[in-house]
């Protein structure tokens, strides 16, 4: 099967993307919300392109086109690890709001055996396991090891209202706003910066928000500034829009008080907008610093004589001591193959982004940095699966980064389970249930009950897919599951079928 | 040294007929039904595995956390299941082997109809005096 028709290949398209960060001003970020959405929401439905067709040239000097391609905005306030109980919390509220759902069904009689037999595959995994699975995998968000999450751009938003627009955008970008990746030297604080005025239609006509255009663009640059405007409708209901407007809300452009004043011609400026920027800023900008990073990649590392210097002559000075293992700041060369790797990996280009995750893996075991050691075995992993390459490298791999996740202890338990998680699609998608179940069982031993509980329920089903069908293990897990369910006080009586064997 | 066991005759119509915790470790108590629930469960793949070999002796089928089931298999299709933490393999082999020659002695019994529960308690000691020889568990028997 295709990789990329595959859930997991559709997880990473959706997932492994460049993100934004958002900087808005309070003016701006008002404007927005008088149309019941904030700046984030309005934007995020149309940052997932379906037909980019957008030539790329990575390293090679073959340009491939990229059809799909998605970004993912994030305020710069959120652009951090997540606490532990607010991430617990959603989880939780997950499976809660699944619970309710389940309700009526459950008290009925539970299903006989050869109902649950005949269920196709797509049903015996229900949406809210897939949902919770997400959820989880999202709490590792923005981890300092592993620079997919690392913002690729930044996006600065003013309103036509505010005084001084151009200092504005200076105070924006002030230190005490931005994220600690940038700040604490773990991410290059370089990055492409493209700047926006948000017009209201109602606060009267566009030349005041030409000028400060203008403005901008004499001292910021001429391509990288931008007009919208919003708010265009005059009645409150959203009414001019009405047409399109079930499709975007079926992206999820749902605004909540009911009041909404974009109309037609704002969605269509949005979407332009969105479609340039990724086209013409973020990808060109990803391709470059990937030709600059191979570039000094080649002549530092690759290459016999390279080699053998990296190896006899490793230096130790500019990587410092810390707690736990050595830290890296995005000036080491380590770093910017990671950059380069990731960037080529949201890019498609899977083998130069595994060509490096591999210089990466020596390099990190010769200086015993194990988280990064274990992520970066995990993404060539990953590689090889999209490539749909080499079945035994790409498992070997996941369970080497599985063990070494799982080795340095409790940093490394979510992690261990984010892998597990992507390790058992993998196998999933090749059709391995039997593997997958072990999998999620082996992971379901290092989270807390609640946790646990699903993942045992989700090895059960495996067990019931697999050929030839387990129907005792599947029967054993789904007891354990409960068992787990109802040590976390969640009253979820997943459908045990009274099997009779 | 206080070590987990149980082991558990199945006959052909998946029904056991015997069963002896032949462990001397205490019986925990929210995992009453726990060896039970596994050795059940590794049917699954003992039903597999039995017509890949014409082998009696199946060593270590299943693995569940740091418990191993080991089957052997009669030519009736009767499985004997034993259930312990890792240990020694010619220990177990000779284990069954023996308790395979008791099984044939009850099945000699015209009285005994096959399948039906072994209900000897004759057949229980010996067990249980096997299990302390070829399991070296140290039990108060």
């Amino acid at each position: 099967m295709d990789p990329l028709r595959s859930y997991l290949g559709r997880l990473l398209l959706e997932d492994v993307t460049p993100v934004v960060m958002v900087l808005t001003t309070p003016l701006a970020e008002a404007a927005c919300r008088k149309s019941g959405l904030s700046f984030v929401d309005m934007l995020s439905p149309f940052s997932l392109f379906k037909k980019i067709d957008v030539p790329v040239r990575t390293a090679s000097d073959q340009p491939y086109r990229l059809q799909q391609f998605k970004i993912r905005m994030v305020y710069a306030s959120d652009v951090r690890k997540q606490d532990c109980e607010v991430a617990d919390a959603r989880i939780k509220l997950v499976v809660s709001e699944a619970n309710e759902k389940a309700l009526p069904d459950l008290l009925s009689d539970p299903p006989q055996l050869k109902d649950v037999l005949n269920k196709p595959e797509a049903e015996l995994c229900p949406l809210w396991i897939k949902k919770f699975n997400r959820e989880l995998i999202r709490t590792l968000s923005f981890s300092d090891h592993e620079t997919f999450d690392h913002p690729v751009a930044c996006l600065l938003v003013v309103s036509s209202k505010d005084k001084e627009p151009i200092s504005k955008f200076a105070d924006l970008f002030n230190a005490n706003q931005l994220p600690p990746l940038l700040n604490e030297g773990i991410m290059d604080p370089q990055i492409l910066k493209h700047y926006l005025v948000l017009h209201e239609q109602q606060d009267g006509p566009q030349e005041i928000a030409v000028n400060i255009l203008a403005e901008m663009r004499t001292t910021l640059g001429l391509n990288d500034c931008k007009l919208l405007s919003i708010n265009s409708s005059t009645q409150a209901d959203g009414s001019d829009a009405d047409n399109s407007w079930s499709t975007y809300k079926a992206h999820g452009l749902h605004n909540h008080e009911g009041t909404c004043f974009l109309n037609m011609d704002d969605l269509n400026e949005i979407k332009d907008f969105m479609q340039d920027f990724a086209s013409n800023h973020i990808i060109p900008y990803m391709e470059q610093k990937i030709r600059v990073l191979n570039q000094q990649v080649a002549t530092t590392r690759k290459g016999f004589r390279n080699q053998i210097k990296n190896l006899w002559w490793r230096k130790r000075d500019d990587v410092p001591e810390a707690a736990n293992g050595p830290m890296y700041t995005f000036t080491s060369i380590e770093s910017q193959i990671r950059v380069l790797s990731d960037y080529a990996f949201m890019l498609r280009d899977y083998e130069l982004a595994l060509s490096n995750y591999r210089l990466l893996s020596t390099d990190y075991k010769l200086d015993k940095a194990w988280k990064r050691f274990a992520g970066v075995q995990e993404m060539s992993g990953l590689c090889y699966f999209m490539l749909d390459q080499s079945r035994k490298d790409a498992e070997y791999c996941m369970e080497n980064a599985f063990t070494t996740y799982l080795r340095i202890g409790s940093s490394g338990q979510r992690n261990a389970t984010r892998c597990g998680l992507w390790w058992a699609e993998m196998l999933k998608t090749r059709g391995q249930h039997r593997e997958a179940s072990t999998v999620y069982f082996r992971i379901s031993n290092e989270e807390p009950s609640l946790h646990s509980a699903v993942l045992l329920e989700q090895a059960a089903c495996c067990y019931l897919l697999s050929s030839p069908r387990m129907l005792r293990k599947y029967g054993f897990h789904l007891i354990l599951a409960g068992n787990s369910y109802y040590l976390s006080d969640q009253v979820y009586i997943n459908s045990s079928t009274a099997v009779t064997f | 040294m206080a070590s987990t066991a149980c082991f558990v005759i199945v006959s052909k119509n998946d029904i056991p007929i015997y069963e002896a915790e032949v462990g001397s470790a205490p019986k925990k108590e929210d995992l009453a039904y726990h060896h039970q629930f596994i050795l059940h469960a590794a049917l699954d793949v003992v039903q597999d595995l039995a017509w890949t070999t014409n082998a009696m002796f199946l060593r270590s089928v299943d693995r569940f956390n740091d418990l191993v089931v080991s089957v052997y298999v009669t030519a009736g299709h009767t499985r004997f299941m034993l259930l312990h933490d890792s240990r020694s393999e010619d220990g177990i082999k000779s284990f069954f082997q023996e308790v395979h020659e008791l099984y044939i002695k009850i099945f000699l019994n015209p009285l005994y109809l096959p399948g039906s529960r072994i209900a000897s308690s004759h057949f229980d000691t010996k067990v249980r005096a096997l299990a302390r020889k070829y399991l070296y568990i140290r039990g108060i028997y």
